[in-house]
């Protein structure tokens, strides 16, 4: 039978005969050693940003950005579903720029059930790459991400100039960096009122997230969100 | 095929269901739903294939198996000439055991009685392999008379055995001698001297035990502990499965190995004996099924090839399964491969237990919540105290008795005076825990009726058990939902009988003696008239048998519990014969008794004075009552018509209870044992009586249901309680003609077993467990 391999580690599947893995309809993705290595992110953490803190409440960083002109109350919350650490960075950078595209697949359930936990009724929106980066890479790693989620997601934004790689700068860099990157597509209608969740692969300081959402406020949205798959 | 054969072994199940049960249609359709699930959960149309090709061929075998068990014998042969099968069971002045046909697969049940004390020794030395012929009366065994009830005659047929023998010594031929056997009948030989040996050496408390925990054999236990073990949910403890077989086989291979053998030799050793210790320790489904999963494990070490549990224990399902398909239907085969296989895939449960005593308490409550709908669904009861007890009495068994059992049967060879200090001490722990187990069971040991719950039931608790189990793997919260529902349905099941809206009344079929229960719908009351009850004859100490009958403990209790029934508001005994008291024994220790109505005249005989205290004792209240008492639960009304205030009627029967009563305008006639004089009184005093339903007096007695009082009632039916081929020759034939010429519909428990009269929506339905 087909398709029975761990989708990280290739080693076969059906070894581990627990009750999930005899009878539930779901087909895991992953061994029970990759899944372990998974550390998902829970509570306490930070409200606005999941990061892990030693009590539920707002951590250093969302308080900054709260109190800082031009960026206070652009981003309403940021879920991320698992902790970036050297096994995840590992995953990502095979996703990403090793173009493993499947790998997203692992995310899948939790993409789901967290969209239907926190995001019930918003719009997911990818956050898009120019031109020049999907020629090089081949895919949107956000927009096949957001394929997962139960509800179609909508390209709304389009980068404006291309930005030296995120990764590639320090904090301050990225702060100080091109103010204005996304803007709304031209063929899209006013987005009155309605609540915008942005889909991305890392969280890491929230800067691109912000920026992403300036023009969708503008645009007349009510409110926009985040998720991401790792928290650095 | 890692991991897949468990979707084969799901596929053999329903295969063997579909070709043996008589669902036939639901198993198929289930099938294919759960083929079904399965291939779309493995996102795999080969898995469909796979399933409907291992389901077809199991059925076809299954189908085939079932064909050949057929008989060569009819029943014109007197004499039948075989092997002896088993080890012979000795009880009192009988003797029973099979017989192995030559040139067929059939085997024959030979129950032998001995008129003469001295004749006993002869069959004593009777053994497994013994070439006999004996000379008898043939008969087909009994089917179930009642309904909800054990079948005998399919129980028979499940092992290949389709005639019963009667021989009495002496009267008929019979002759045996020793033969040479094949190494089989050696084995069995061995056993039979093993069980031989315990009893000539074991102190008599610790013979029973011994004998079930070292050969598998359970008939040497005394009937009460038995009872007490199977009602308390501990019986699983006297069955030879994987503690004991890994007890055996870790002592061997440590043992080999310490004297130097190289585990490969060892491995190949344990493969040759353990089959041998299998056929030993009796060969019940548990110790095959346990001794099947541990020769895989050796194959795959000593091969050294990757085995997974789940392959394991699928495996041996489906070789026990295709060896003798009828398995699949063994209470003792369910059980042992649903707690095994619910441990196994709960490994990784279990690893999130971090110590040691969590651990076990998780095995303990996972095997009993896993096993709590099959225990439902065969016995009808469940012991609230089961968990507590099992999680104080394994450790017992398998850390102290066990292994003192093991070690004082080879002591014991070596040195009695040894022996004889561990004896003392083993025994008396025994004694104790067996009287603490006695104990618990006569004060009700916290015992819930059920009742016998629907097929459908079941599988709702196994799809329930299965996601709470998922959840819990996957420590959701939501578990706690799953618990709730699961809970929830074994409530259902419990309360069932206040949402039923039927009325029923069952002439229970206790053989000779009468037994009738009334049910109003809702469980709004229900009624018991009389019990039942096997009169015996005096006997000689040696002819006196352990397992006497007793249709109170065998049928009434049985019957009441598969309805559910706990509490019986009444209990009539309509007079003094044991025939009508007798079961009732059982029914006031087993049941919660209201009140018990006894006719108000002179108490006649000790026996039924003591068994008059014994009722009150277990909680019963007594009420003595006579003609003009009366009750009613709505419309239903109860109106006592018999004996007189002074209960001045000739004999004991003819001061008979007799009730009138009126249940959706259907009016029933109770009549005891009344004899023609009392009949003569009722015409008399109450000109006005009609029956719709009579119970005819005295089990068809000549002196009762006479033309005047037929003619008088004016019955449309008529329900004669009496045994099959009773020794009194009733119902009489007179009594059939009155009724016959009154136009009266007879029905008969001694040829038609149990008659259930059953009233919903909107008339009645009648039953017959037995049809002529």
């Amino acid at each position: 039978m087909r398709h029975d391999r761990c989708l990280q580690c290739l080693s076969p599947l059906n070894t581990n005969a627990g009750w999930e893995a005899l009878f539930s309809w779901k087909k895991p993705m992953l061994c029970d050693e990759c899944q372990e290595k998974l550390r998902p992110l829970t509570a306490p953490w930070c409200v606005h940003c999941s990061r892990p803190l030693p009590v539920t409440e707002s951590c250093g960083d969302c308080e900054r950005w709260a109190k800082t002109k031009n960026w206070s109350g652009l981003l309403t919350r940021n879920v991320s579903l698992f902790l970036y650490d050297e096994h995840l960075q590992e995953v990502l950078s095979a996703y990403k720029y090793r173009g493993d595209v499947e790998l997203a697949k692992m995310f899948a359930d939790s993409l789901k059930q967290t969209y239907r936990k926190y995001f019930k009724k918003s719009i997911p929106v990818p956050i898009p790459l120019s031109e020049e980066r999907l020629q090089e890479r081949g895919f949107n790693q956000a927009a096949a991400l957001a394929e997962y989620l139960p509800v179609a997601y909508k390209p709304l934004l389009m980068r404006r100039v291309d930005e030296a790689k995120q990764s590639k700068r320090s904090r301050h860099g990225r702060l100080r960096g091109h103010v204005r990157p996304f803007a709304v597509r031209e063929d899209v209608k006013s987005l009155t009122g309605q609540h915008i969740l942005l889909i991305d692969d890392i969280y890491t300081t929230g800067t691109t997230l912000r920026k992403a959402a300036i023009p969708l406020l503008h645009h007349g949205a009510g409110q926009v969100s985040a998720l991401t798959v790792a928290r650095s | 095929m890692r991991g897949q054969s468990f979707l084969w072994a799901v596929a053999a199940c329903f295969g063997v269901a579909a070709a043996l049960s008589p669902h036939q249609g639901l198993i198929i359709s289930s099938a294919f739903i759960v083929f079904g699930y399965l291939s779309f959960k493995n996102r795999s149309f080969f898995t469909l294939l796979t399933l409907v090709f291992v389901g077809v061929c199991t059925f076809i075998w299954a189908y085939v198996y079932d064909e050949q068990n057929d008989t060569v014998l009819s029943e014109h042969v007197h004499t039948i000439q075989g092997r002896v099968d088993n080890v012979p069971e000795l009880d009192g002045d009988r003797i029973s055991f099979f017989l192995q046909l030559p040139e067929h697969n059939e085997r024959v049940q030979v129950s032998a009685r001995v008129t003469e004390e001295d004749a006993l020794a002869a069959f004593q030395q009777l053994n497994p392999g013994h070439e006999c012929t004996i000379a008898g009366e043939i008969s087909t065994p009994s089917s179930a008379r009642n309904f909800n009830a054990f079948d005998y005659q399919n129980y028979l047929y499940e092992q290949g055995v389709h005639w019963t023998l009667q021989h009495v010594h002496g009267e008929d031929e019979m002759s045996c001698r020793e033969a040479d056997g094949t190494w089989l009948t050696s084995l069995k030989q061995w056993r039979h001297t093993g069980i031989r040996y315990i009893e000539d050496v074991f102190p008599p408390e610790l013979q029973g035990l011994a004998a079930a925990l070292l050969f598998g054999e359970r008939s040497h236990m005394e009937a009460d502990t038995l009872e007490a073990y199977q009602d308390l949910g501990i019986i699983h403890l006297l069955a030879i499965s994987g503690l004991h077989v890994g007890i055996v086989s870790g002592f061997l291979f440590l043992l080999f190995v310490r004297s130097g053998i190289s585990r490969e030799r060892v491995c190949e050793l344990l493969l040759l004996l353990l089959p041998v210790y299998a056929l030993l320790a009796g060969a019940a489904p548990s110790v095959l099924r346990a001794v099947l999963m541990t020769c895989f494990v050796l194959l795959c070490f000593r091969f050294r090839i990757q085995l997974q549990p789940i392959d394991g224990i699928s495996l041996a399902f489906l070789v026990l399964l295709m060896h003798d398909p009828y398995l699949l239907f063994h209470v003792g085969f369910q059980l042992s491969f649903t707690i095994s296989f619910a441990l196994i895939a709960s490994a990784a449960i279990f690893r999130q237990a971090k110590r040691r005593i969590h651990q076990f308490m998780l095995v303990s409550m996972l095997a009993q919540v896993i096993s709590f709908p099959l225990i439902v669904y065969h016995f009808h009861t469940y012991s609230l105290v089961s968990l507590p007890l099992n999680i104080i009495y394994v450790p017992i068994v398998s850390l102290i008795i066990l292994p003192m059992v093991w070690i004082l049967f080879f002591l014991s060879m070596l040195t009695t005076f040894l022996a004889s200090f561990w004896f003392f001490l083993l025994e008396n722990i025994v004694a104790f825990l067996h009287g603490f187990f006695t104990f618990l069971h006569q004060n009700g040991g916290m015992i819930a009726v059920f009742g016998r719950p629907s097929g459908v039931w079941v599988i709702a608790m196994f799809v329930i058990i299965i996601v709470a189990l998922i959840l819990f793997e996957k420590r959701r919260k939501t578990v706690i939902f799953a618990i709730s529902l699961f809970v929830a349905t074994a409530i259902f099941q419990y309360v069932q009988p206040y949402v039923d809206g039927q009325l029923r009344v069952t002439f229970i079929d206790v053989g000779q003696g009468d037994s009738i229960l009334i049910e109003l719908p809702y469980r709004q009351a229900v009624y018991l008239i009389d019990g039942g009850g096997t009169v015996m004859f005096p006997r000689e100490d040696w002819q006196e048998r352990e397992q006497q009958p007793d249709p109170g403990r065998q049928t009434v209790v049985p019957y009441l519990q598969s309805l559910g029934i706990r509490h019986v508001d009444k209990v009539i005994v309509t007079h003094g014969d044991y025939d009508h008291y007798g079961g009732l024994f059982a029914v006031t220790e087993q049941m919660d008794v209201g009140t018990l109505l006894y006719p108000r005249v002179e108490v006649d005989g000790p026996a039924v004075e003591a068994f008059l205290l014994h009722a009150r004792e277990q909680g019963a209240e007594l009420a003595f009552v006579h003609e003009g008492m009366h009750w009613s639960v709505g419309a239903y009304t109860f109106q006592i018509l018999h004996p007189t205030r002074h209960g001045d009627g000739q004999t004991d029967n003819d001061d008979s209870i007799v009730i009138d009563a009126n249940m959706y305008d259907t009016r029933w006639l109770f009549t005891g044992d009344l004899e023609a004089e009392g009949e003569q009184r009722l015409v008399r005093e109450y000109p006005h009586l009609r029956a719709d339903v009579l119970k005819a007096g005295h089990h068809g007695s000549q002196t009762s249901t006479t033309q005047a009082f037929v003619e008088h009632l004016e019955p449309t039916a008529a329900v004669i309680s009496a045994g099959k081929d009773n020794r009194y020759n009733h119902p009489h034939p007179d009594v059939i003609s009155n009724l016959e010429e009154a136009d009266v519909h007879i029905y008969r428990t001694d040829l038609q077993g149990a008659i259930r009269f059953v009233y919903q929506d909107t008339g009645w339905k009648v039953e017959r467990k037995v049809s002529e």
